[in-house]
């Protein structure tokens, strides 16, 4: 930690140079510094405070602090970099707590959360099954087709709106919008746009099956997109396709458990067919 | 939304979990240089070390890269990996311009996305050190190449790095190319267009 009197001169020279443009995070509340750059820039920081000129030692200005330093010694990640910090915000249905703890998540924070997104995907599930057709069932594959409706852009803010006020006003933007975004993917059922739940027999793994939540968009001039009863094989060739999060195994991820249940799947382990 | 600047607080120790693409090419990437907060003589003295160091990469490389006489179209090269005593050197020298031109606060973080992983020291894959990977760990994997048309007319460059310890007593032919990731496992494959990533590969023969 560099002495408090080079901090001092430190943002003495900033102040000299010019804030322009530059972002500073809770400049008010947080004793902040730069990292590193520590003994040259204090000597530059120096000759500004001492009142000279700027000459062309400042072109060559010291470093911006960019990360700031709170008064326990955290850093302060400005925006920019806030959405670069690597963490993984959920695993499976629960919030991974090893790398929210370390983005200061209180345990009682984490409860709260684990909560919202157990409640989001019980709602999920209920809102999807009405939603959801039977669309194709032969010896490989089970294809639904799950409807888009307007409710899913009210359950999203709600969503949000709870999500933001259980981490409080201080929270970081980058952890409330990964956050939002994972619980998101986990409950597409709730989805705006119409969607396939594709599960098919692992062409790979024997005894094993593939869950693939699929959206198709026809091509310019391509087929059109498929009829009740149509194989899903070689879709990928022939439309546009984006899949969300596919999973293998012998039984649905948690996200689909909702939905699938008595749905019958597992006559694809089996490889029996049936209704 | 009304939360957008509001900064992350984190403790110090995961600095170096803040993504950085601090290489552009063959060049230090100065923008994300600034983008932590570096100052422009530091970047100018990191930027000298890592062209520096580029350079005598690729004359190691063109001295020492080897054609593997082959039956199908294209080029099969091999790198032998460098005298340990020279990596250690590169690696050293790289290293300590990272301690001195980032600072205390910004060593780790540098580092580990512009140096950290393989030296004949360090012989595990954690680290992903940009500089790192275009280089083989400063020349401290054995590296083969295979070198393929593209559909633009442009080569494609196939890199494929091993330890040198995995490859004790495989020859070193044609047919070794078959082998990586079956019985004979490799650490880093990445790929290159001659045109696109001409940095990374335009000091080696083509076809």
């Amino acid at each position: 930690m560099a002495p408090r009197f080079i901090m001092v001169l430190a943002l003495a020279s900033f102040a000299i140079g010019g804030l322009g443009g530059y972002f500073w995070p809770r400049a008010a509340e947080v004793e902040s510094q730069a990292l590193g750059q520590r003994v040259a820039n204090a000597s530059d920081a120096g000759a500004d405070a001492a009142g000279d000129k700027p000459t062309k030692r400042s072109a060559n200005r010291p470093a911006k602090p960019v990360i700031g330093v709170d008064e326990a010694g955290n850093l302060v990640l400005p925006a920019a970099l806030a959405s670069r910090f690597q963490f993984i915000a959920l695993s499976d249905d629960k919030v991974n707590r090893k790398d929210l703890r370390v983005l200061g998540l209180s345990e009682a924070t984490m409860d709260e959360m684990d909560e919202l997104i157990c409640d989001t995907l019980n709602r999920a599930g209920e809102r999807g099954r009405p939603l959801m057709e039977e669309f194709t069932r032969n010896a490989d594959e089970i294809i639904w087709k799950v409807r888009g409706d307007g409710e899913a852009k009210e359950e999203k803010a709600r969503v949000s709106e709870e999500l933001r006020r259980i981490l409080g006003e201080n929270s970081s933007e980058a952890i409330a919008e990964r956050l939002l975004g994972e619980i998101e993917r986990l409950s597409i059922p709730c989805g705006e746009e119409d969607y396939f739940i594709y599960v098919t027999r692992s062409p790979t793994v024997p005894g094993y099956l593939s869950f693939n939540r699929i959206q198709l968009t026809a091509r310019p001039g391509g087929d059109p997109l498929p009829s009740p009863g149509d194989s899903f094989k070689g879709i990928r060739d022939r439309y546009f396709y984006q899949s969300i999060s596919p999973s293998g195994g012998t039984s649905p991820p948690v996200e689909f458990s909702g939905l699938l249940e008595g749905r019958n799947w597992e006559s694809l382990l089996s490889g029996k067919t049936g209704s | 939304m009304e939360n957008a600047a509001a900064p992350l607080v984190v403790p110090p120790d995961v600095i170096h979990r803040i993504e950085l693409q601090l290489m552009d090419g063959a060049e230090l990437n100065r923008q994300e240089c600034r983008l932590i907060g570096m100052g422009d003589p530091q970047i100018k003295s990191l930027a000298t070390a890592v062209r520096d160091c580029v350079g005598r990469w690729q004359e190691r490389e063109k001295a020492a890269v080897k054609v593997i006489p082959s039956t199908q179209p294209g080029l099969l090269l091999h790198i032998p990996a460098a005298d340990p005593k020279v990596v250690e050197g590169e690696y050293d020298a790289v290293r300590e311009r990272v301690r001195e031109d980032a600072g205390p606060g910004l060593e780790r973080l540098v580092h580990k996305r512009l140096t950290d992983g393989y030296t004949p020291q360090s012989q595990s894959n954690i680290g992903t050190g940009m500089l790192n990977v275009l280089t083989g760990g400063f020349g401290s994997l054995e590296r083969f190449i295979k070198v393929t048309p593209a559909h633009d007319g442009s080569w494609v460059y196939e890199v494929t790095d091993v330890l040198p310890r995995d490859l004790n007593g495989v020859a070193v032919d044609e047919s070794i190319f078959a082998k990586f990731g079956e019985s004979l496992s490799f650490d880093c494959r990445r790929t290159y267009l001659s045109g696109r990533d001409a940095a990374a590969v335009s000091h080696l023969p083509r076809p």
